[in-house]
């Protein structure tokens, strides 16, 4: 007994020594913290791995007409449930935010991960747990679940370690491109709620466009698996009940956020990202009752929404595939957002 | 409540520690509230089916005690009427209602009757058969009726083993919740190595095993080879393996540390040389059942040739039957009665060691064609995975990595068992290590389980059953 005991503390220190986990997030905030403030305003851009690449900060900057800091702290696989624990832990007293600019694709506001996803883990602080708790999990089971892996890396990072295990045993193989090294992940194991859930209720949400958007974005964290409550079985039971796009449960995040912002006084600014679709207006894949819902929401909660709905010179050729933007594309959208937004600014 | 579900820890040192604490006569109380609390967890509703099965049996029993009793016969067939009811109404009627009305549109009519869809409580198979042998036991006068309500239904409904059995005997159970004895430094140590190993097998092994079953059987038709599908007939074999015995294992140690002793369920199955003895090393508590509540009142050996091997291949496919309602049980069951059958019609001589060793290899792929009719999803499913297998063979690219993870899974299980089997079939050989080998084993099963066990929570098999 007493051996066991030994084993698992010794295992745990080991991993809390000797693995630091890949968090992209953590790790801008942490550089965000560090950084200087108080003596420029800011523009924080928060986001996933498409803003990330989109969008470049000096360009953006001089279209908004100079004297502005921008830092573009969007990371792969971001969610609303991310950037609430970074507002709440990483923004220095002395930050100077002039506006806090959230480009969205997809779900991304709303989106369902399991509350114990590994980024959120990084980020988050036993204070967070209670909150996490009551908004995501329905059981007690799931409460526990999260306890356990805000408390214990080895359990937290299970997915991880069983991963490199098998990979260094032939039996997996690893992602090309992924950024996780060495233990890349089968994207096959991801499972959030949403893609566990089976198919949604009221078909696929707005500018859902299909398979994540890169392989590092669909291995983001370290883990290769955030499950879900009930998880899979033997294809003999049943897998959780779906979560449609509207569900009050998926704006608990955007609406904290929002809270947070308007207790702060910072100004915050979404737009939705152009997808392919849009541009070339063959797409009508968006569910109105989502986009009227989340519309709502932002600016029942102060915040602001930006439709971009055509941005001047961006075509079809501009596109890489549905999402990812050429270089081109790129420049043409942090144009447009550095004009709205200086018009933004301007005007309050 | 699920063994593997992180509740359950939780609550089992609730409960334990109350059970140290509290003197004998309190103990069964808080048992049998625990145990309700661990099915109700799952779903309240279907405590009342426990309940009506206790009740029932409690009261035959109590009728069925005195031999000199007019209408015994009676009181015994209510019992089995009742429970066999509910088994049939939740477990079949929904699925022969749907067969009888497919049966009928073939000859373009129309059933008249309505499509039934019930929910399948948990464990009801086991704890039905369980109560049901109760009252049967006292009508032959094997036990006396207990007299004690609250003892009866604590034997119904003790939770380490009311989900998936061991389905036990009350001459063996109820004594032991009747007179509870103290619990010895040895039960908390030897029940917790149960524990132990049963998780081990359940979530490092069986779960991860599940995933390679899964992507064959919950596949696409043609997607794989017949390599993938002969590698996942193995798979599944182990699979279930290590999922059901590490089930009863989870059970056998956690009554063990209450100070109970539960039936063996598995006697190292893939040593069987036969299927005779694979009968009497699987399932044994089910086996047994099945023998001396089916088979011998079908009339056993003692009507003659044909009648005990017509009566065997009923036992057999109603074996099958009782796993679920779907004709791959049947055919499951009726496999292994004709291989019963065959090896009575054409027994073999003794084999010395070699021809041990074949007859065990030749035994386990018997074993593993029987498991894959079980897996099936229906007929038509287990033709397309025989298709495949004579017809698409060659390996696919990462066919080899999913045969060196079904090694390096099934390695330390065989390991030990063959071990076991060495060692004269020891099954306490794990308990019987020297402490520094003990202490090497447990640590490494510990850190199995919590590193490179399976997050994926799947539910053990046996609870569908």
């Amino acid at each position: 007994m007493l051996a066991c005991v030994l084993a698992v503390v010794g295992f745990e220190v080991g991993v809390r020594l000797m693995y630091e986990p890949p968090a992209p997030m953590r790790d801008k905030a942490v550089a965000y913290g560090a950084a200087p403030h108080g003596d420029a305003p800011e523009l924080v851009i928060l986001g996933t791995c498409l803003p990330e690449a989109i969008i470049q900060p000096d360009l953006l900057a001089q279209r908004m007409g100079g004297g502005i800091r921008i830092h573009n702290l969007a990371t792969p696989a971001g969610t609303a449930r991310l950037w609430v624990l970074f507002l709440r832990h990483h923004v220095p007293e002395d930050a100077q935010i002039r506006a806090l600019l959230i480009p969205y694709g997809a779900t991304d506001l709303t989106k369902l991960m399991a509350p114990w996803e590994s980024q959120a883990m990084e980020l988050a602080t036993w204070s967070d747990v209670p909150d996490m708790v009551e908004w995501a999990c329905k059981d007690t089971s799931c409460a526990l679940e999260l306890a356990l892996r805000k408390g214990y890396r080895t359990y937290r990072h299970r997915g991880y370690f069983a991963n490199w295990f098998w990979q260094k045993l032939g039996t997996r193989a690893p992602i090309p491109g992924s950024m996780l090294s060495p233990g890349e992940v089968d994207p096959s194991d991801r499972m959030d709620l949403e893609t566990s859930s089976g198919p949604r209720p009221d078909g696929p949400g707005p500018g859902d466009s299909g398979p994540p958007e890169t392989a590092g974005e669909a291995a983001a964290g370290d883990e290769p698996a955030e499950e879900a409550p009930g998880g899979a079985g033997l294809g003999w039971d049943q897998g959780p009940v779906a979560v449609s796009d509207t569900d009050p449960s998926r704006f608990v995040y955007l609406n904290e956020l929002l809270a947070i912002t308007s207790e702060r006084g910072i100004p915050v600014f979404f737009t939705p990202l152009p997808t392919r679709d849009k541009v070339t207006g063959r797409g009508g894949g968006e569910n109105p009752e989502y986009r009227k819902l989340l519309v709502d929401t932002i600016e029942g909660g102060g915040g602001r929404f930006l439709d971009l709905a055509t941005i001047p010179g961006l075509s079809a050729h501009h596109f890489e595939d549905d999402v990812h933007l050429t270089g081109e594309g790129r420049q043409l959208v942090t144009v447009a957002l550095g004009d709205a937004m200086a018009r933004e600014l301007s005007a309050r | 409540m699920l063994f593997n579900s992180l509740v359950f820890p939780l609550f089992f040192a609730v409960v334990y520690l109350g059970l140290r604490l509290l003197s004998g006569t309190a103990r069964k109380p808080l048992l049998l509230a625990a145990s309700y609390l661990f099915y109700a967890y799952w779903d309240w509703r279907f405590l009342s089916l426990i309940l009506v099965s206790t009740a029932v049996d409690f009261l035959c029993g109590r009728m069925l005690d005195d031999p000199d009793r007019p209408r015994r016969k009676l009181w015994v067939a209510a019992s089995v009427v009742v429970n066999l009811s509910i088994l049939g109404t939740f477990k079949y009627l929904g699925f022969f209602v749907g067969e009888f009305a497919e049966l009928l549109g073939r000859f373009g009519l129309e059933s008249p009757l309505p499509v039934l869809k019930f929910v399948l409580p948990v464990g009801l198979s086991f704890y039905t058969f369980q109560s049901m042998g109760y009252t049967i036991d006292v009508y032959r006068g094997k036990v006396r009726a207990t007299r004690n309500p609250l003892d009866f239904a604590l034997f119904v409904a003790f939770f380490p083993q009311l989900v998936a059995g061991p389905i036990e005997r009350a001459g063996r159970l109820l004594p032991q919740l009747q007179r509870p004895r103290r619990i010895t430094r040895s039960d908390m140590a030897e029940g917790a190595q149960l524990v132990l190993w049963g998780y081990f097998k359940k979530l490092f092994v069986a779960d991860n095993l599940a995933i390679l079953v899964q992507k064959v059987f919950e596949g696409e038709a043609g997607a794989t080879s017949g390599f993938m599908v002969l590698l996942a007939a193995y798979a599944f074999t182990w699979q279930l393996y290590c999922d059901f015995s590490g089930y009863t294992d989870i059970a056998r140690g956690l009554a063990r540390m209450m100070g109970v002793e539960l039936t063996i369920n598995f006697r190292l199955p893939f040593f069987a040389t036969g299927p005779r003895e694979l009968w009497r090393r699987w399932h044994v508590s089910l086996s047994g059942w099945l023998r001396d509540y089916l088979y011998i009142p079908l009339g056993g050996n003692r009507k003659g040739r044909l009648r005990s091997h017509v009566a065997m291949l009923i036992t057999m496919v109603l074996g099958g039957l009782w796993h679920g309602a779907n004709w791959t049980f049947a055919l499951w069951g009726l496999y292994h009665g004709i291989a019963l059958l065959v090896q009575r019609l054409l027994p073999l001589p003794t084999p010395g060691r070699a021809g041990r060793v074949l007859a065990m290899v030749g035994m386990f792929h018997v074993t593993v064609v029987g498991f894959a009719i079980f897996r099936a999803h229906d007929l038509a499913h287990l033709a397309t995975l025989v298709t495949t297998l004579a017809t698409a063979f060659a390996p696919q690219a990462g066919d080899g990595g999913a045969l060196i993870q079904l090694i390096a899974l099934i390695a330390i299980p065989f390991t030990i068992e063959l071990l076991q089997y060495l060692g004269k079939e020891d099954l306490h050989l794990l308990i019987r290590l020297p402490a520094p080998a003990q202490a090497i084993l447990s640590t490494a099963m510990l850190l199995a389980i919590v590193v490179l066990g399976s997050t994926h929570g799947h539910k053990f098999i046996y609870f569908q059953f």
